[in-house]
């Protein structure tokens, strides 16, 4: 008996085998040049260009979508896009952009200034998020098929900085938004579907396993060297190290855990670059004991950043310098973090509760857990009682409706919208800014914002670095750290570049593998 | 895989408890898992038919002293674990995180510089402690509303018993997730969403027991002699149903522990900075290729614990077997 | 007969009508502001209140279950926060990859389990090991079983793939069921075939130890048993040899206990789905149901939730009702 169940497993085994075999020959056949393999830890929302306002999944649109303008490689400058020139009226307010002749859609219609124009329409109708930056907008014409105006209400300073964010308005085929409008301007077909001008097309969007980008082979600008690029949903970061290690992958883009840069084999190669994302402590002043700003000042001195981003991100960020991401804004204000034990330890003895609560939001990586855990004994050595809460993102837009019960202290990642201090400190420090989750409000900071937004240039950058000096000195937001894309390849890949307002993400056009 | 709630099923499964009659399954008790009533019941009976050999249980009464030298072993270091642990469950050491093991760090440090040998340690207490209080609460819930169903009878036995069923015909461990992921990761939601799912069984146990005793001659006497109905059931009918909670108890240790792990692995165990060994393995998972003590030297203690849990347990069943078999 | 499945199937009803309770609670006491999510954190207090009464959260409670069981019964389990899609379309989308995943680990724990079983009957140094060795990776957390069984067979041998359900250079048959294996037999494709059963091989397995391990435990205690009834004894008097006995009359009088068990360890199965299909990239439900847990997706969490509670409850139901029909002692139960 025993002997014939032998026998029968053993040839499962072999038949197995001898399938994997040729499954993994399929395999080895297609890894040529052809086919480039990304993972993603998790499903992007969806690919809707006015809808997305995520970080994973930058490149499914970046990458398929262009807009008007763009950042160029490794730098804050703008540079054109779909728009071949642009100019600025004196009293700047309104913005003229000549277009790229000869541009097609995916579906292979031409793409004139009507076409942008009906995209601007789609983002305000569909009005989700990303909608704010064509809030500004007075009118739109279109003179010629190649001139597109914008007409705004008042001086929007950022709104070059708006069309060449990645989350910034996209041209999409005005056709196909059309023919598949629904009752939702296309919102649901553009689900699992995309038309775009870019140098790859969307052909396969399967939720949970892979999305393929097809070159497309009409594109205005130089061709991607990749016929396809494979999108793969691998949650699990050992799986995807795993597979890169093997071959199966070429690329991984996010959350490599930064301690094991160094066991890499050889065949790997890693890319740090500057990004604009930044490590934050929110706090919570609408409670006790950070209501109280002597104490917040001791909660200043109880903290080391320097050391505490050294030690969680093992070389792969750097302590922050100002409030704003180094880039954006020339000549900030300095941060005064000074670590000083006596002081802290004096400061909170003023504190009318010592039990704290400090809340990090959930990220593959666990970085953020191990920024919480450093804090939490550098904290507790300081005479705070410290809880640490695990959070999903999506649950923390709720504090501000719940001050009193939320956190102490909230540990989060961010990146300004577009390379401009206006998408950083509007949406951090105005009082009603998205990612204000405490509420921390000044009216001097408000009123100074509303003033530089369609100030001149020198009093604009003034009046943003005042109102970083003010934040810095409420301590109610501590910049701890600028944190770096790491992407680790295979050293075969060459081409990459790194757009610092792009996390996570990068051009798949140029990308090639050596030899070819 | 891991939501193991079952692991250690396997081996508490099969024992094959006495009383042919009586639900007592611990074999599919073991399972924590749910099934529809009737079935169980067959199962049960049909799996009560065997008799263990008499070699067998000679043998095993000496093996389960042998069985209960781990799980005394582990007992103590989950009590004595601030004693023994060379540095605190959260105390950052000077050597820095990651170190290799070493005499300095025996199983060394971990990303924050924790020094791992002591996080087991304490792992192991609140592991255990952590299982131990689920299984007690489930239990004890589980008593109640078996000895209450059992010895009241009539509609009472099938309203609480229909409930029972219903509660066991539910896959608890995607319930268990459901609400943990609900109500937010806390070791608190945890244990208490666990605890939920867990006590039909003991319910089930414990009202098949006092159903039976109570049909035996002591119990008819003692009846016979005045002695009031609550009392009846604290003093002579609850005190037949130990052994075989016991049982179920000792095999669901592993399970819960497993359990615990594999919910930490979605994010939804014990929270950072807990020295919970399934967490300590599942978030150190990422250093697995660089530095594999991490994550290696928590899911070991797993093992050794639901190891030592389940061979116990499969001991002890087959003990209480020979003795009402005699 | 009919009256036993009759009152199966009453049975069955109230479990489900339970179930649906339990998952409606849990969205009832979720801390969160569904119509909140829905509208998005920026918009005003009116919309949000609108969006409320257009989801009925402004109702008292009954109302609302009414209406609950109301949709659910036709289908409708509200929009995904993430994905933006009706969570009925999604689990449509994920079902089949889970299905094909539990169906497999399923048949192989069956396999495993009586292979086992039989290796323990027959007695022998071997088996003794074998069930030492499967009872340690038992005891292992599934998490660490599956990272270890990826680095052996596919980092090392390079045997077996890690990831997803087939290879990515394939073209997929359009098939009828939507799972790959009978699909690509209904197309005559070997070659998904082929890919298929490799992307398979290793979750499931992950997936069925544990199974197999408690299917061969019930079933190596009943087959002892057996094998001490009257019926062997007169089989083995009349000089039939053991193994034959074993298989005869040994397996078939002993499967009913290991069927239960069987049928017991598919919810195990099921909520191990979410750990083995993250590390294996198995696009499922237990991928879309961990993504919509790191999401706070709310209908998400709980419209899978209904799902994979109610394929156990059925699964079981018919368990018991086979059970019923092949075994004639168990109806006067």
């Amino acid at each position: 008996m025993t002997r014939r169940v032998r026998w029968i497993s053993a040839g499962l085994v072999a038949v197995a085998m001898a399938f994997a075999g040729c499954g993994t020959t399929n395999k080895k056949a297609a890894a040529t040049n052809d086919v480039l393999r990304i993972p993603y830890l998790a499903d992007m929302s969806v690919p809707d260009p006015d809808v997305f306002y995520d970080i994973e999944g930058n490149s499914v649109i970046l990458n398929q979508y262009e807009g008007l303008l763009k950042y160029a490689p490794d730098s804050t400058k703008i540079v054109g896009s779909l728009a071949k020139s642009w100019t600025i009226s004196a009293d700047r307010k309104t913005y003229r952009f000549e277009l790229q002749p000869n541009v097609m859609f995916h579906d292979s219609t031409p793409m004139t200034s009507q076409s942008v124009k009906a995209s601007f329409l789609r983002r305000l109708h569909v009005n989700s998020a990303p909608a704010y930056m064509l809030m500004p907008i007075k009118s739109m014409s279109t003179p010629s098929k190649l001139t597109f105006i914008v007409h705004l209400k008042h001086p929007v300073n950022p709104f070059l900085a708006y069309m060449a964010s990645s989350w910034g308005p996209k041209v999409i085929g005005p056709d196909a938004i059309k023919t598949h409008a629904g009752k939702d301007f296309g919102q649901t077909w553009l689900h699992t579907h995309g038309d775009g001008t870019g140098p790859y097309k969307l052909t396969e969007f399967s939720r949970g396993r892979e999305y393929a980008l097809t070159r497309n082979a009409d594109y205005w600008g130089t061709k991607a060297n990749f016929e396809k690029v494979l999108i793969k949903i691998t949650p699990d970061i050992g799986t995807q190290r795993l597979e890169l290690q093997n071959g199966d992958l070429d690329a991984i883009m996010k959350s490599f855990p930064a301690s094991e840069l160094a066991s890499l084999p050889s065949n790997l190669r890693v890319i740090k670059r500057d990004s604009n994302l930044r490590l934050l402590l929110y706090v919570n002043t609408n409670k006790a004991p950070f209501n109280n700003p002597a104490v917040r000042a001791g909660l200043r001195s109880a903290i080391d950043t320097k050391q505490l981003v050294s030690e969680a991100y093992a070389g792969t960020a750097t302590k922050s310098v100002g409030a704003y991401p180094e880039a954006i804004l020339p000549n900030q204000p300095q941060l005064p973090y000074y670590p000083n034990a006596t002081r802290a330890a004096a400061a909170v003895k003023k504190a009318s509760t010592k039990k704290i609560t400090l809340a990090y939001t959930a990220d593959e990586s666990g970085v953020q857990r191990r920024v919480g855990e450093l804090l939490q004994a550098s904290l507790t050595t300081a005479g705070f009682d410290v809880t640490l809460r695990e959070v999903q993102l999506p649950d923390t837009y709720g504090y501000v409706k719940h001050l009193k019960t939320a956190p102490d202290l909230m540990l989060q990642t961010n990146t300004p919208d577009a390379a401009d201090p206006d998408t950083w400190a509007r949406i951090v420090f105005y009082s009603t800014g998205g990612l204000n989750f405490f509420g921390f409000s000044d009216k001097r900071v408000d009123t100074e914002l509303d003033k530089a937004i369609d100030a001149p240039e020198a009093a604009a950058t003034k009046l943003y670095q005042q109102v970083g000096q003010q934040v810095i000195d409420s301590n109610s937001i501590f910049f701890l750290g600028d944190v770096k894309d790491v992407f680790v390849i295979n050293s075969d890949l060459k081409g990459v570049q790194n757009i610092p307002e792009y996390p996570w993400t990068v051009p798949y056009a140029p990308l090639k593998r050596a030899g070819t | 895989m891991a939501l193991a709630i079952d692991r250690a099923t396997g081996d508490g499964a099969p024992a094959a408890p006495a009383a042919p009659a009586a639900p007592t399954a611990p074999a599919a008790a073991a399972t924590g898992g749910g099934a529809p009533a009737g079935a169980l019941v067959v199962l049960a009976a049909r799996l009560g038919r065997g008799r263990p050999s008499r070699n067998r249980v000679e043998s095993d009464a000496g093996a389960v002293r042998a069985a209960l030298v781990p799980v005394a072993i582990l007992t103590a270091i989950a009590v004595l674990a601030p004693l023994l642990a060379p540095h605190g469950s959260l105390d950052v050491t000077t050597a820095g995180p990651f170190a290799k093991p070493s005499l300095h760090a025996l199983l060394g440090t971990d990303e924050i510089g924790r020094d791992v040998f002591s996080r087991v340690l304490y792992g192991i207490r609140t592991s255990w402690l952590s299982a131990l209080g689920v299984i007690a609460l489930g239990a004890a819930i589980g008593a109640l509303v078996g000895s209450v169903a059992g010895a009241a009878g009539g509609w009472v036995d099938t309203v609480l018993m229909r409930l029972t069923d219903l509660f066991l015909s539910l896959p608890a461990p995607v319930l268990a997730i459901a609400v943990v992921a609900s109500l937010g990761p806390s070791l608190m939601h945890t244990l208490v969403a666990l605890s939920i799912v867990w006590w039909p069984w003991y319910a089930r146990i414990v009202r098949g027991e006092v159903r039976a005793l109570a049909a035996r001659p002591h119990a008819e006497a003692a009846r016979l002699a005045g002695v009031s109905r609550t009392r009846l059931v604290l003093r002579h009918l609850l005190p037949g149903a130990v052994a075989p909670v016991v049982v179920t108890m000792s095999l669901d240790v592993g399970n819960l522990i497993l359990t615990l792990a594999a919910l930490s692995f979605i994010g939804l165990g014990a929270p950072a900075p807990a020295a919970e060994l399934g967490a300590m393995s599942a978030r150190g998972l990422d250093y697995l290729f660089g530095h594999p003590w991490v994550p290696l030297a928590p899911a070991f203690a797993v093992a050794l614990l639901a190891l030592a849990a389940n061979v116990t347990g499969d001991l002890i069943n087959r003990r209480i077997d020979e003795r009402t078999n005699r | 007969m009919l009256n036993l499945i009759g009152k199966r199937l009453v049975a069955l009803v109230a479990v489900l009508l339970g179930l649906t309770v339990i998952v409606f609670a849990l969205q009832a006491v979720i801390p969160s502001d569904p119509a909140r999510a829905m509208v998005g954190a920026s918009a005003s207090p009116a919309a949000v209140a609108a969006k409320a009464h257009e989801l009925g959260y402004d109702k008292p409670l009954p109302t609302r279950f009414l209406d609950y069981l109301g949709r659910t019964a036709s289908g409708n389990l509200q929009s995904s926060l993430r994905t933006r899609n009706p969570v009925a379309d999604d689990l449509r989308t994920f079902a089949p990859a889970t299905l094909e995943l539990a169906l497999s680990a399923s048949v192989l724990a069956g396999v495993m389990g009586v292979g086992l079983a039989l290796a323990l009957a027959a007695g022998g140094r071997l088996a003794r090991l074998l069930r030492l060795m499967l009872v340690a990776g038992a005891s292992v957390p599934g998490f660490l079983v599956a990272l270890l069984a990826i680095l052996v067979f596919y980092s090392w041998l390079h045997v077996l793939p890690a990831s997803g359900r087939v290879s990515d250079s394939l073209v997929l048959p359009d098939g009828p069921t939507g799972l790959l294996l009978v699909d690509s037999l209904v197309a005559g494709d070997p070659g998904v075939f082929g890919s298929a059963l490799a992307h398979l091989v290793l979750p499931a397995f992950t997936l069925a130890l544990v199974p197999a391990l408690a299917i061969a435990r019930t079933l190596a205690t009943t087959l002892e048993q057996v094998m001490r009834e009257d019926y062997v004894r007169t089989a083995r008097a009349k000089g039939l040899r053991e193994r034959v006995i074993l298989l005869r009359h040994g397996l078939r009088n002993s499967a009913g206990p290991a069927l239960t068990m069987g049928g017991l360890q598919f919810g195990l199965l099921l909520a191990g789905i979410v750990v083995v299909e993250q590390i294996f990239s198995w696009p499922g439900l237990g991928l879309y149901l961990n993504q919509s847990i790191a999401f706070s997706d709310f209908p998400a969490i709980t419209g899978t939730t209904l799902l994979l509670g109610t394929a156990y409850v059925v699964v079981n139901f018919l368990v018991d009702v086979a059970q019923a029909l092949a075994d004639p002692r168990i109806r006067t139960v």
